[in-house]
């Protein structure tokens, strides 16, 4: 569907945003579903711009891809910090603790039906998935 | 993001506008910050007009909550379905005051 290409700078979050908004709306997605497309992209894109990109002296860009196949809407994040699959990353549930992060992870599992990691070319590529409703297949 | 803080007796109001996300959430946790290091223990945080919050946002709301909760508090007034969403998923639905107004928020010290 299309693709942006952004420096790796958390002021860039807005623009991402934008970019999953239109890119979901056009898919045909509810606006509950384009919110959860939203929140699971702005806390992938976060995640590797402080920790991924952390050690860059110049911050690498990052590259969001948007596609759609016949069940699924999907964002595919691509950046080019060190090899990470947040996915293996242990998924924290809602506690009483009082700690204050590492939530990314687990917003992102809860929000979005589907998501898959792979590390290509020195790039990591982290594709989410949000099913389609029957209307737009 | 738009925030006013208005300094009541014994209490500060902080009212915000607009997404906190990791772009401007600093901006919030700087208005917090500012408020408990004049010595604001007792804070109202409306929410009323913030319809997205990732968790950059509840980051600097834990923070404040921390540094404030053995002598005042922090209070949310009025979040949106989707904030409430938000403090939900990370379990801080229950730890938090949470008020459907301002003026039960602000009469709750």
């Amino acid at each position: 569907m299309g693709e942006l290409i952004v420096p790796g700078e958390l002021s860039q979050i807005p623009r991402i945003q934008d970019f999953v908004r239109q890119a979901a709306t056009q898919a045909g997605l509810s606006e509950d579903s384009i919110y959860h497309c939203q929140l699971a992209t702005d806390e992938a894109c976060t995640n590797v711009i402080e920790h991924g990109y952390a050690k860059f002296s110049d911050r690498p860009s990052l590259t969001l891809n948007t596609s759609l196949d016949q069940s699924f809407f999907c964002i595919t994040i691509i950046d080019q910090g060190p090899d990470f699959n947040p996915l293996t990353l242990l998924d924290r549930q809602p506690t009483t603790e009082m700690k204050s992060s590492g939530w990314g992870i687990h917003f992102i599992r809860s929000v979005m039906d589907k998501a898959e990691y792979k590390r290509l070319d020195n790039h990591n590529y982290l594709s989410l998935y949000k099913r389609l409703p029957k209307s737009s297949r | 993001m738009d925030i006013q803080v208005e300094r009541r007796e014994h209490l500060s109001l902080i009212e915000v506008q607009g997404r906190v996300d990791s772009s401007n959430a600093d901006q919030l946790g700087h208005a917090l910050t500012q408020e408990i290091s004049n010595g604001v223990s007792r804070l109202v945080l409306d929410l009323g007009g913030v319809d997205y919050m990732s968790s950059a946002g509840l980051r600097e709301l834990v923070t404040a909550y921390k540094r404030v909760s053995a002598q005042g508090g922090l209070h949310l007034a009025q979040p949106s379905e989707r904030v409430v969403d938000i403090l939900e998923m990370a379990g801080l639905d229950t730890i938090f005051k949470i008020y459907p107004s301002k003026t039960d928020a602000l009469s709750s010290f």
